[in-house]
């Protein structure tokens, strides 16, 4: 049962990465990033 | 019934009412923002570009308008990314609403300048009105604005704001539903024949050519920039060029340079505007000049600048420590707790122990420091004093085919290679433009912060004491660039040969930073860190958990055990390891206990994998733990973190939680090979691996986004080309250090 | 051609043209720096490059190869 549960967790994570990973390797979407979360992107140009 | 039923040329029932705020960089635009809507703000992306769409809601009424918060522009003629989305969203380009109100905020230090932005808007034809702000900087230099006779002349509402302190935001919010309802327009600029004819000519001409409909504002956009976005659908590329060469000839014949025609007409409009609206007391008094005599002068100011981010380095140590201590135990006791209960089921335990609380919480102990670092960031560039300091720093980053103005992004990301390789779009040389991303990821990034940290905080400062750490950490970060220069210095001048990069940056005044939005901003960063931390890295650290644990065969174990005891009965009676170890808590079954889990690990996938290939990594000094570390954070750097957390942890007693992985570190010691039984964590060892982390390019999110702006092959030569340098440096580190402490011990 | 490149800190002089066949020359026009203008310029940075130039009562930083676009009415004001 619990392997189960870890299966299911193990599972998720790739799942998750692969998603991410297929976003931002092969879609040649507007958003560069989608990446890190510390861009700064053009704060200091915002004032 | 919407009492914002505006009769303007857009109805209010379709979509929600839209305010933009525009302006000149520098302004405090977003100062009066964050004052118009609170914290209801949202941070999004504008389509194709990496511009922040900063959006909020103002309740006004009991309506709710959309504020906009444009990015900071001089003028529409679109050179940065930043003023190419202002034009798209103000001409409704890309499916962008139009805005429903232009809300201009302007500096009233610096009012001539400002009104160009102004002038040039009037084209567009959108209801307007003026925001006047930092009055109190204009009245500290002994500038006075007639804002009534202002409003006169332009036709359309001006309000004196001071963002800082909240002054004239009420009256501001009333003008601004009262120009809803009844919309001022700018008057339009009364363009001379040459000009108004090359547009009805460009027009017509465009039209032939194919080109969907077009506006006034963005005719004149394609008269006076020449290449224009807004011509891109027109084939006929050399037929269009000879076109506006023709206008540009009528433009000469009139005794105006087509370069500057539009800026001298509007200035001169501007000026006629401000006939005895600006009263100045006397030479303008600013008290920029005698700051910055010290700040920019030669020595001085070079040393200043050095000694700021000494600094702020400095304190990264000395102040976040108990923070720290606070993250760690919260840590260990979650672990404690869920070790508690989850007891009958060791797999789950173990993925949830050691898998996750040891991988997320080995990351999220650095929040402090993040979010010390971006409050300093923040605090610097509200002040004025990047600006500065990319004066300072632009010859050096000239040479790297980069200008001053990199220096910005980079120092307010210290955070992300994306943003300089992003930022490196606007570089029109392509030359310039692959050197800048080539160079951009060796600039030093947040996520290398905790590898410093961990490492610096537990084998450099016990020993030498904070300042050297300090001292240490603000190296590490100048590694990379001091590595990238020479590079970029060697690829400029003899392989690429480019042109300099220009280079134009205002030099703001000083202003006191408002401190409700620094706090904001180091919030927002440290948000993001969290997100990250808790999405990518706990995602990562499963796999990696996974990956260390299985196959968890009991074979190993029983082996491991008979290892151990006949190791022990070396030194007692086996009566008395067999007592031992009938108490689960004496220090025998302790260590056995930890004797067995790092042989499980090492039996893993990946500590198999890790052992394979740590004969590569040996000559920096490398053991395969740390090997195992090295390559499961090539996605990411900080889950070497992770990872850490959870091959040491996995070894010690879940019981009483985490064990302090400073401690571990230090007391790690090899168990084969040639330094068998000396320590792992050397100090040769710990810069090796430092240095290895500052120039390898652990970070998929870069390795993506170089693909994206260049191309596979560059990405891949530039991924490998790093990997294969760090790898030089981390052995010359090693082998160097190691002379050095032989020679001297 | 006398141009803003070779003024010293300190040195004043009123624009005659700007180079239009460049990029930067709308950039520079845009923040003020129109024929007719006066111009002075501040201080160099410690390597040379780049120079702070004061217009209007704005201080724009600008790299030698951008101030040489900036043409200069001769005889300035050395204040």
């Amino acid at each position: 049962m619990e392997i189960f549960v870890v299966g299911l967790v193990i599972g998720a994570a790739l799942i998750y990465l692969g998603r991410r990973a297929y976003k931002k390797y092969f879609r040649k979407s507007g958003d560069g990033c989608g990446g890190c979360g510390t861009c700064p992107s053009s704060r200091a140009s915002q004032e | 019934m919407n009492p914002l039923r505006t009769r303007g040329p857009v109805e209010a029932e379709k979509h929600s009412i839209q305010v933009a705020l525009v302006g000149n960089p520098n302004t405090g635009k977003s100062t009066i923002f964050n004052r118009l809507t609170g914290l209801r703000q949202r941070i999004a992306n504008y389509p194709g570009v990496t511009v922040d769409r900063k959006s909020g809601r103002m309740k006004v009424a009991e309506c709710e308008i959309e504020v906009v918060d444009l990015p900071g522009a001089y003028s529409l003629t679109a050179i940065s990314h930043d003023e190419r989305v202002v034009m798209d969203v103000l001409g409704g380009r890309r499916n962008m609403q139009r805005p429903d109100l232009l809300v201009f905020v302007l500096d009233a230090t610096n009012l001539k300048r400002n009104l160009f932005l102004v002038s040039q808007a009037a084209e567009l034809g959108l209801p307007t009105l003026i925001a006047l702000n930092q009055m109190d900087a204009a009245h500290h230099n002994g500038i006075r604005i007639d804002s009534a006779r202002l409003s006169r002349r332009l036709g359309v509402p001006v309000i004196e704001t001071v963002g800082s302190s909240g002054r004239g935001l009420a009256e501001l919010k009333g003008a601004i539903v009262e120009a809803l309802e009844s919309p001022c327009f700018l008057p339009r600029i009364a363009w001379p024949a040459c000009i108004s004819n090359g547009c009805v000519m460009l027009r017509d001409g465009i039209c032939t050519l194919g080109c969907a409909e077009i506006s006034d504002a963005e005719i004149l956009r394609v008269l006076f920039d020449r290449e224009s976005v807004y011509t891109e659908q027109v084939q006929e590329k050399t037929q269009l060029r000879e076109l506006i060469l023709e206008v540009h000839k009528g433009i000469r014949s009139s005794g105006l340079s087509p370069g500057s025609a539009e800026a001298v007409l509007h200035y001169r409009h501007i000026e006629a505007l401000l006939e005895g609206v600006i009263e100045s007391s006397g030479p303008i008094a600013r008290s920029r000049e005698s700051i910055d005599r010290i700040l920019l002068h030669r020595v001085w100011g070079t040393l200043i600048f050095l000694g700021v981010m000494y600094a702020i380095f400095q304190s990264l140590y000395t102040w976040s420590g108990p923070a720290m201590d606070l993250v760690e135990t919260g840590t260990g006791w979650a672990q404690s707790v869920a070790s508690g209960l989850l007891a009958g089921a060791p797999v789950l335990q173990s993925l949830v122990c050691n898998g996750i609380l040891a991988g997320v919480g080995g990351v999220l102990v650095f929040l402090p420091q993040i979010l010390l670092l971006f409050f300093f960031i923040s605090l610097l560039e509200d002040s004025g004093y990047v600006a500065r300091a990319a004066f300072l720093m632009d010859k050096l980053f000239s040479w790297c085919g980069l200008n001053g103005k990199s220096f910005v992004p980079l120092l307010s990301g210290y955070a992300c290679a994306i943003p300089g390789v992003m930022a490196a779009r606007t570089i029109e040389d392509p030359k310039a433009r692959l050197t800048t991303i080539l160079m951009t990821p060796f600039m030093s990034c947040s996520a290398r912060l905790p590898v410093y940290i961990l490492l610096i905080g537990t084998f450099v400062e016990p020993v030498y004491g904070p300042y050297v750490a300090g001292a240490t950490l603000f190296v590490m970060h100048f590694v990379g660039a001091a590595v990238a220069l020479p590079l970029a210095w060697v690829l400029n001048r003899f392989i690429l040969r480019i042109k300099p990069l220009p280079f134009i940056l205002e030099m703001p005044d000083y202003r006191l930073p408002v401190l409700r939005n620094v706090v904001h901003r180091m919030w927002e960063r440290g948000r993001e860190f969290v997100i990250r931390a808790g999405t990518v890295i706990l995602a990562i650290s499963i796999i990696v958990w996974a990956l260390l644990y299985f196959p968890h065969q009991e074979s190993v174990a029983t082996q491991a055990e008979a290892e151990f005891v006949q190791a022990q009965s070396k030194q007692r009676p086996a009566v008395e390891i067999e007592e031992a170890l009938k108490d689960p808590d004496s220090a025998i079954s302790q260590s056995l206990f930890n004797h067995v889990g790092a042989a499980y690990i090492e039996q893993s996938f990946l500590g198999r994998f890790g052992k394979t290939v740590q004969p590569v990594f040996d000559p920096a000094g490398f053991d395969w733990k740390i090997t195992v570390g090295v390559l499961s954070s090539f996605p990411a750097r900080e889950v070497i973190i992770a990872t850490m957390g959870i091959i040491y942890d996995l070894g010690s007693d879940v019981d009483e939680g985490s064990s302090d992985l400073r401690t571990v570190l230090k007391n790690e010691r090899w168990t084969s090979g040639s330094r068998l039984g000396e320590p792992v964590y050397t100090l040769p060892v710990v810069f090796a691996i430092m240095v290895f982390f500052a120039l390898c390019m652990q970070c998929g999110a870069t390795v993506a986004i170089i693909a994206k702006e260049l191309n596979w092959w560059w990405a891949t030569a530039s991924f490998v080309g790093m990997t294969v340098l760090a790898w030089v440096a981390a052995v010359a580190v090693f082998q160097s250090g190691r002379l050095i402490t032989t020679f001297f011990s | 051609m006398h141009t803003l490149e070779m003024l010293t800190p300190g040195m004043s002089a009123r624009i005659a043209t700007i180079e239009s066949d460049c990029g930067q020359a709308g950039r520079l026009s845009s923040l003020g720096f129109v024929p007719g203008q006066w111009v002075k310029v501040i201080r160099l940075a410690p390597l040379g490059d780049p120079l702070t130039a004061e217009i209007d009562g704005q201080q724009i930083s600008l790299r030698r190869s951008e101030a040489r676009l900036i043409g200069l009415h001769p005889g300035g004001d050395p204040s």
